[in-house]
């Protein structure tokens, strides 16, 4: 567990030399600040005719779409940069196993996604001074906590493709066509019911973050999560496995 | 060392076998059929596969029995293992899950009152809900509505969308008339539910656990519109509407009985041609003292065969129940300038009441109407509430003789807005009373204007007290404002979303690539 904690350490701390990460969060940043802004002006106006009052939604509903995005810019260099440098073959004689390894990498990059989320604290934190008598702070702590449990799968999928292939868009690319195929799989609407439906239904990506989304904690949801991302680790983990033998 | 041809023959089967399985895949997905053409392309996958392994038999023991493979099938063993494990986790956990509603206002939870009829369901309820393309984002909301049935009811529920449009069939056998409605099923009872809201939802769910027969009554032998025929002066789309809220709909020849059916839940008079017999209002009255409903719906004489006779029903709700039906027709200039018909009177507003609460986008068209007026000095223990009003460029014209030139005049007519309809309720025996100056809006020929079959039902609804069935313990909200920020608190807000913050990372990013520069 100790090297699990070593590496993920170092790459926590890589990421705040790397100017890849400074870039994916400037943008990050300011797409979601201009889109908190625009937004907030448009409630201003809808409240003045209804009775409409902003929700933390207005600040999650974009982050949500941004994060899919940035997902694979961040994971993308972390294994496959090691492939590309040649390192990874130090890496696997080291005593570190292959585990310890992946998941290492996984925690520290999800330590620098969870940095990022908490960095955009700000924004429900102004618009409760906003909001008269503040907002529900329960709707707050659902959808952080399912955007911490969507991040962490997303991480681990990026983390897993990071280990199939050493040049990185590749592996953006790859990780970014994985992620959307999750967001999108949905029965066609010409069959109906079936086994295989609600098994299309119940894997989509999106679907499990609706009701955190909207206030409520589902022991499925955090399963599904949950399942996704150990599933991603073993993945990957297998896959350096595999190195191995070549 | 493979003779030449054989490695090549080996290389052809293989990729033969590779395009028959694309091949195969592509015709799946296009056609989704188990025809000849898949049949063929797997079978030639099959050759493929057997000629690739027959041309060289050693290298395939050779890459079976290898430590890769012998590693490789280890690996795929472990993650269909784990895979099946993950499986068999989620369904369990997707069966039997917890949820946990962290909302203030425990917007996401269906009242207590809602569990407790999930609870008590006899049997499985099926919901049907209609809703074509057009209703996309009403469907959202009633999926999530559905969605919380689903879970609370531990099995008991079950639903699914029908596109109406796609499927007319089903529609028409649920007796579907409006987009985005609901029908519930069990066993063989049925309940539509035209509002999908929890309170509705519920209340159709009581009703299926309680099928009590409500018999509605129509008054007939005084010339009114029959409730059969199908013609536009009849009431068939009226009745066909109650009897899919399972209501029997029955005629009523008072002249020949000497009290009213004891099964009667409530009697429509539904504008009688010739004015009714005061033994007939005598035995409405019995009727309503014992807790009985009426819908009174009475056109302006110039639109009935009553000349000079004397109108003993509408005394008798006058001198009773304080209601007074004006002996005028209201003229509406507003549905002149519209629609050239100053004699169609409109709802402009409905004041607060069960019968409208859902209906304010709504309005309704009275044909030829009188005006109502309320005399509170009579029938004090009716609570009385005026339901429709019409605009203020209206008026209650009572001469008569001038209609076809009507012109307003302040000493004798009824200034607008004008009332065209008033409920009643005596708080002591519950009897409720609907009256409306104009019957023809319920006729088949009016029906589909707008509200005005909502209307006519609601007040039936209400008449035979069937909305209050089930009070849902209103649910506490906490009512949040947006504090209206300053012009300068915008422009804060501006500057630190999308400047300061992204400018603090690339601050970030600069020194601590300064910083690494300067150690070498």
């Amino acid at each position: 567990m100790r090297n699990v904690w070593i590496i993920a350490r170092r790459e926590y701390k890589r990421f705040f030399i790397s100017p890849v990460a400074y870039v994916v969060a400037f943008f990050f940043l300011i797409i979601l600040g201009y889109f908190f802004y625009a937004n907030l002006r448009d409630a201003i106006i809808q409240s003045m005719y209804t009775s409409y009052t902003p929700t933390v939604q207005m600040v999650i509903s974009p982050m949500v779409t941004l994060l899919l995005f940035v997902m694979p810019a961040i994971t993308m260099r972390s294994i496959s940069e090691e492939l590309k440098m040649g390192t990874m073959e130090l890496m696997l004689t080291a005593p570190v196993k292959d585990w310890e390894l992946v998941v290492g990498k996984w925690l520290g990059s999800y330590l620098f996604m969870l940095t990022l989320l908490v960095v955009t604290w700000i924004f429900p934190f102004v618009l409760n001074f906003l909001v008269n008598p503040g907002i529900d702070q329960g709707i707050f702590l659902s959808g952080y906590l399912g955007l911490a449990l969507m991040v962490a799968s997303l991480v681990a999928v990026g983390v897993f493709i990071s280990t199939l292939f050493n040049n990185q868009i590749v592996v953006f690319v790859v990780s970014l066509a994985i992620v959307l195929l999750f967001w999108i799989i949905r029965p066609s609407s010409a069959s109906a019911g079936g086994l295989g439906n609600q098994v299309m239904t119940y894997l989509n990506f999106i679907d499990h973050y609706m009701n955190f989304y909207q206030g409520t904690i589902d022991l499925s949801d955090i399963v599904y999560y949950l399942s996704l991302t150990s599933l991603a680790l073993l993945l990957g983990t297998v896959s350096i496995e595999i190195r191995r033998w070549r | 060392m493979a003779p030449k041809w054989r490695l090549l023959a080996r290389r052809v089967s293989l990729i033969i076998s590779i395009i028959a399985i694309i091949v195969a895949v592509v015709l799946y997905i296009l056609q989704r059929q188990w025809n000849l053409y898949l049949q063929i392309s797997l079978g030639v996958l099959l050759v493929g596969l057997a000629a690739y392994v027959a041309l060289d038999p050693g290298a395939i023991r050779t890459a079976i029995t290898s430590r890769q493979a012998r590693y490789g099938s280890n690996v795929v063993i472990l993650i269909v293992a784990f895979l099946g494990i993950l499986v068999v986790i989620n369904y369990l956990v997707f069966k039997n899950t917890k949820r946990w509603d962290l909302t203030a206002d425990q917007s996401n939870t269906l009242a207590k009152e809602t569990a407790e009829v999930l609870k008590s369901l006899p049997d499985t309820v099926v919901a049907k809900a209609f809703f074509s393309s057009n209703s996309l984002s009403s469907k959202e909301s009633a999926q999530t509505l559905l969605d919380k049935y689903v879970y609370q009811a531990g099995g008991k529920f079950k639903y699914e969308f029908i596109d109406p449009n796609k499927d007319p069939v089903a529609a028409q056998q649920a007796g579907f008339t409006k987009d985005g409605s609901i029908f519930l099923y069990m066993g063989s009872a049925k309940q539509p539910v035209t509002n999908v809201t929890e309170t509705d939802m519920t209340g159709a769910m009581v009703r299926l656990m309680n099928p009590s027969a409500h018999v509605i009554y129509f008054l007939t032998g005084h010339g009114e519109y029959p409730i059969t025929g199908g013609s536009k002066q009849s009431f068939t789309e009226l009745k066909t509407t109650l009897e899919s809220k399972n209501y029997q709909v029955s005629d009523l020849n008072l002249l020949t009985k000497i009290q009213i059916p004891t099964d009667a839940s409530v009697v429509v008079i539904a504008g009688p041609k010739k004015p009714l017999t005061a033994e007939e209002v005598s035995m409405l009255d019995t009727f309503l003292q014992n807790g009985g409903s009426l819908v009174v719906m009475e056109d302006p004489s110039v639109d009935t065969q009553f000349g000079q006779d004397p109108d003993p029903l509408a005394e008798d709700l006058a001198k009773t129940y304080g209601i007074i039906l004006d002996n005028d027709v209201v003229v509406d200039l507003y549905a002149y300038q519209a629609v050239q018909n100053p004699y169609l009177a409109l709802s402009y507003q409905y004041p607060t009441h069960v019968i409208t609460q859902n209906m304010s986008t709504l309005i309704t068209g009275y044909q030829y109407a009188r005006s109502l007026t309320e005399d509170n000095n009579v029938g004090a223990e009716y609570s009385k509430t005026k339901l429709v009003l019409t605009y203020d460029q209206s008026w209650g014209e009572t001469d008569l003789s001038s209609l076809q030139s009507p012109q307003f005049d302040q000493n004798t007519d009824v200034g607008g807005p004008v009332t065209l309809a008033i409920a009643a309720e005596n708080s002591g025996n519950k009897a409720r009373l609907v009256v409306f100056g104009d019957s023809d809006f319920a006729t088949d020929a009016y029906a589909g204007f707008y509200g005005n079959t909502d209307m006519i039902v609601n007040s039936i609804d209400w008449a035979s007290k069937e909305e209050n069935l089930i009070n849902l313990t209103p649910k506490e909200t906490v009512n949040r404002t947006l504090v209206q920020p300053k012009a300068y608190t915008m422009s804060l807000i501006f500057l630190g979303s999308v400047i300061v913050l992204p400018g603090l990372v690339i601050v970030g990013g600069v020194s601590s690539w300064l910083i690494r520069r300067k150690q070498g």
